[in-house]
């Protein structure tokens, strides 16, 4: 409805071209919108065809007094496009300026070419100067309208660079159910036509996507809803074979019909990067142990357990672990040699806690580590500290450029539901390994104190 | 007390992936002779990205604006124009336009159309086109990395360096809507309406250009002289300069004469 509308004003402008330039006995009649960017976009010209947009440069047309009719091109420095689009050189033109809107140097440009071959009789060729004002009104409201067309045009083309510039695979699926829009990323991920597409078709490729996703029987509880709901909307995942994508529908609101959109952004790039930043926040960069922040993640909730547990469940030791003398070691060797001792430390603790799975040990401070046991007794705590002590005073570390001898000192304490005494909190019981790891580095280092 | 007489104007135009530094080896020669006035198309040079605008600059027509908008703004009344390649045809359609404002007209390697027609061969198909574009927009450096040395046609290293250089400092974007605008012209009828002196410079062999484009605008354009070049490559001034000087000191020595 709209585009015949459409085509019924362009012939409207054409028409008037074409009346203005035989009525003044023209060879060329343009009319052109252009803005303060001096860019002229043609809207009809008589002849055709019409031309491409042209800078009018420092042709100043809307300037000049035209009420003595037409006036000789030289001078004017009317644009070469103009000039140009003839067999013959341009003589004479004459402008009318029809602004509107934001395009105020718009206007209907009447061009008289050299050896004109035809012999003008029309009465209006002599008073068309003083008639300006008359095309003036009619041209102006017909560009205007003719610039609503062109916008909308516009419009609708960056709809569609939009429809298929976005990284999304879009459906839109119209309220009488037969048709849907499919763009081409939806395409290929459907394996469906691009463009104009039955929605049955659609319909089935994109259930046969979700039956093959990993979370089928979830998403399809996501989408029960919609067979009674007209305005459901849900963004899912849905975790297929080879990518994750993340499924968008809503209902498309507007003219009274019930269509739909569903738009498919593939995230598995996104997830994974997710996952890896997660590693990273959650990761000490130089020794690569769980860092402090992590550390009391995992210990809140290995203490809320220990809370609620009963016999083994209701225990959970920690130690606090620090290497003697780490200042002059730094001060001696360097803070590389520093930094290497530190890296070393990190695996030779492990090894010894690897025993047990639900241990952890995390790089709380510059040279501090805590250890986490779960399940462990007040007697396995200090057989671990022990024995992390002995195997890190055993052998000096190796992995700087010379061998460094480190000992370290521990401070622990230990929980057990039962145990009325034990310190009721996470911060309780690291104050208590902390005044014992104080106490330790005050009675000669190289040892560990748990009572 | 004597006036002495103003050293005659030439405009040097560049062609499509140089820019103005691209004149460097003839202009001496000329600069001792006339008034040298050089310029960057919109596109090219430092300042290209600033200069481009897609609507103005996706017809000739709108560089031969900004052409005669440069002769009026440094007020030059008449000029010699000589431009290479794409300039060529630039310059046509402003002499058109505006034909007091050129004395004379030097192309070199210019091309009225690209695309062959009836009768007329301008050395590519619509599909050897559209794989120009198509490997423009995919990869641009690796499309550059093979048209320079294929358009320079010569083994000039230092050539090719330099067309590279300026090739590359245009943004791909600007690069491809240029070569579209230029590729898929047809300036015959402007051709054919130039009534300045007009002098036509070609090479032997060159990729862009067929010697028959030559002809043809040789004898499209009323009273035009013609010089096949002793040289290969689309590039002479830049690879040949001195057999290029060679024919300036010939086709302009009567200018010269009067000046």
């Amino acid at each position: 409805m709209a585009m015949q509308n459409a085509e019924r004003e362009v012939t409207g402008l054409g028409a008037l071209t074409s009346f203005a330039r035989m009525a003044a006995g023209a060879d060329f009649a343009l009319a052109f919108q252009a803005g303060a960017d001096g860019l002229a976009v043609p809207l009809a010209s008589d002849p055709g065809p019409l031309p491409q947009p042209f800078a009018l440069g420092r042709a100043r047309l809307e300037t000049i007094d035209w009420s003595d009719g037409p006036r000789d091109v030289s001078g004017l420095a009317v644009p070469s496009a103009i000039l140009l689009a003839f067999d013959r050189p341009a003589q004479q033109v004459l402008f009318v300026a029809c602004p509107f809107a934001e395009e105020q140097r718009s206007g209907v440009l009447l061009v008289w070419l050299a050896n004109g071959a035809r012999v003008c009789e029309c009465p209006f060729r002599e008073t068309i100067g003083s008639s300006v004002h008359l095309l003036q009104a009619a041209f102006g409201q017909m560009m205007a309208s003719q610039h609503d067309i062109l916008d909308r045009k516009l419009a609708s083309d960056r709809f569609h660079d939009l429809f298929e510039t976005v990284p999304t695979g879009i459906v839109v699926l119209d309220g009488d159910t037969t048709t849907a829009l499919v763009n081409q990323r939806a395409a290929a991920l459907l394996d469906v036509p691009a463009g104009e597409t039955d929605a049955s078709q659609v319909g089935a490729q994109m259930r046969g996507l979700r039956d093959r996703c990993h979370n089928h029987d979830s998403l399809a509880a996501v989408y029960a809803p919609l067979q009674q709901d007209l305005g459901y909307s849900s963004t899912t995942v849905w975790a297929g074979p080879d990518q994750h994508i993340e499924v968008d529908t809503h209902p498309i609101l507007g003219h009274g019909r019930n269509g739909r959109i569903w738009l498919f952004h593939d995230v598995t790039a996104r997830e994974r990067l997710e996952e890896e930043l997660r590693h990273k926040a959650d990761t000490d960069v130089l020794t690569g142990l769980a860092n402090r922040r992590r550390f009391f993640d995992v210990a809140n909730a290995a203490v809320q357990r220990a809370y609620a547990g009963k016999g083994a469940d209701g225990r959970l030791a920690l130690l606090l672990l620090d290497i003697d003398h780490f200042k002059s070691i730094n001060d001696q060797h360097g803070h590389a040699a520093g930094d290497a001792v530190l890296r070393d430390l990190a695996p030779r603790c492990q090894a010894i806690l690897r025993m047990r799975s639900r241990d952890m040990i995390a790089r709380i401070g510059g040279e501090e580590f805590a250890v986490l046991l779960p399940g462990a007794s007040a007697e396995e705590a200090k057989t671990v500290a022990e024995r992390l002590r002995a195997a890190i005073s055993a052998e000096p570390t190796t992995s700087g450029e010379t061998p460094i001898s480190i000992t370290i000192s521990l401070g622990g304490a230990a929980f057990q539901a039962e145990d009325q005494a034990s310190p009721r909190s996470l911060e309780a019981l690291l104050k208590l390994a902390d005044d014992r790891l104080y106490r330790a580095k005050r009675d000669g280092r190289d040892r560990a104190v748990l009572d | 007390m004597t006036l002495a007489s103003p050293m005659p104007v030439v405009i040097l135009s560049h062609g499509f992936g140089t820019d103005q530094t691209a004149w460097s080896a003839i202009r001496p020669w000329l600069e001792s002779r006339f008034r040298v006035i050089s310029y960057d198309l919109a596109g090219a040079g430092p300042d290209g990205a600033k200069t481009f605008d897609f609507r103005r600059h996706g017809t000739l027509f709108g560089f031969a604006d900004d052409l005669l908008n440069l002769l009026a703004s440094q007020q030059i009344e008449r000029c010699i124009y000589i431009g290479h390649s794409v300039s060529g045809m630039i310059g046509a359609a402003a002499a058109v336009a505006e034909p007091d404002a050129f004395a004379k007209l030097i192309m070199i390697g210019a091309s009225p159309r690209y695309l062959n027609d009836t009768d007329y061969h301008g050395g590519f198909e619509q599909s050897d086109l559209d794989s120009v574009f198509d490997g423009m927009a995919t990869n641009f450096q690796a499309w550059g990395a093979g048209f320079a040395p294929a358009v320079v046609g010569v083994p000039d290293n230092k050539a090719i360096d330099e067309f590279s250089r300026t090739l590359f400092q245009i943004r791909p974007d600007i690069a491809l809507a240029t070569a579209r605008t230029i590729f898929q012209s047809d300036m015959r009828a402007v051709a054919k309406r130039l009534e300045r002196q007009t002098h036509i410079l070609q090479t032997a062999r060159d990729l862009a250009v067929p010697q028959e484009v030559a002809t043809w605008l040789h004898k499209a354009i009323d009273g035009s002289t013609i010089d096949i070049l002793n040289a290969e490559g689309h590039l002479p001034h830049m690879t040949a300069p001195d057999e290029v000087i060679s024919v300036l000191e010939r086709r302009l020595a009567p200018i010269m004469g009067n000046a």
